[in-house]
């Protein structure tokens, strides 16, 4: 089971209770796509995805990274068993989603990214590291249902 | 994942804006690694002082940093003009080359947030690739 101390608690629960949904998630997954472009296999259906432009205004992006960030929600609100609360979403991004895991680190790095423009200064280290640790802990419990 | 003539133009002109912060990037970059990623604190058991923002830290973060902008003078040809910091890592300092990667993680994330407008999708991804290619030729001379 992860160890929580009491600043990586109310860190997480401060940074997602003030989070701008509909600008972080849309804006990591945009950056996401536009750094690692390979990432762009697992979205075939999603229209024009042929320049930084157009995947920063393309609508179904800026859905789907709302849903992706959404999904950390449920780790929020569990945080002493984010591992049982992601085996469903493990065994869906692994069985029908086919995402190589790989892939949860480079998203994760585009949303770090992202929240450090937001935070400005006030992503300090300890902040840092606390949400770090945070998405580690998510990625390997998304990683866990893959075989 | 070379870098083209846009990737090339985007990286000068945004470090162009990011020199006259060096010594800021530096110590963000260095506290950030030393305190996010503490395995990389092993290289410095001979300081004093390892929090962020602490003297060494800062002076030290200033010197990879400006080791960072005179890599982008060397753009055309980065094994070439990174040589001997490439023999510094690999003889003297033995810096396990996974660490190239940590450290610049911690850079693009100081980058994002002291420069969260000029730091687009478009100037990062150059960025890391630039990073990138700093690292191989760094690591030239390990084996």
């Amino acid at each position: 089971m992860v160890e929580w101390t009491e600043f990586e608690r109310a860190t997480i629960q401060d940074i997602f209770s003030k989070m701008n949904y509909d600008v972080v998630g849309p804006q990591a997954l945009a950056r996401c796509i536009i750094v690692y472009p390979w990432t762009q296999r697992y979205f075939g259906n999603f229209g024009n995805l042929y320049n930084a432009a157009a995947i920063m205004g393309n609508p179904m992006v800026a859905a789907h990274g709302k849903v992706v960030l959404h999904g950390l929600d449920r780790a929020v609100k569990n945080m002493d068993n984010i591992k049982a609360t992601y085996a469903e979403l493990s065994v869906l991004h692994s069985e029908k989603l086919h995402v190589d895991p790989d892939n949860f680190r480079l998203l994760a790095d585009c949303l770090t990214v992202v929240v450090a423009g937001q935070l400005g200064s006030s992503f300090t280290p300890e902040v840092q590291a606390a949400f770090q640790k945070f998405i580690a802990v998510v990625i390997s419990a998304l990683g866990r249902q893959y075989h | 994942m070379s870098l083209s003539a846009k990737d090339k133009l985007a990286i000068k002109t945004f470090f162009d804006k990011v020199a006259p912060k060096a010594e800021e990037i530096g110590n963000e970059t260095l506290s950030r690694t030393l305190y996010v990623y503490p395995q990389t604190k092993t290289y410095f058991s001979h300081w004093a002082d390892l929090s962020p923002g602490s003297p060494q830290v800062k002076k030290h973060g200033t010197t990879v940093v400006k080791g960072v902008l005179s890599a982008v003078e060397l753009m055309d040809d980065l094994k070439g003009g990174l040589l001997t910091l490439s023999e510094l890592h690999a003889f003297m300092l033995r810096i396990d080359p996974a660490n190239f990667k940590i450290i610049n993680q911690n850079l693009l994330v100081a980058l994002a947030l002291m420069f969260p407008d000029d730091f687009t999708p478009e100037v990062h991804v150059s960025v890391d690739k630039f990073l990138a290619q700093v690292s191989l030729a760094l690591a030239e001379k390990y084996r």
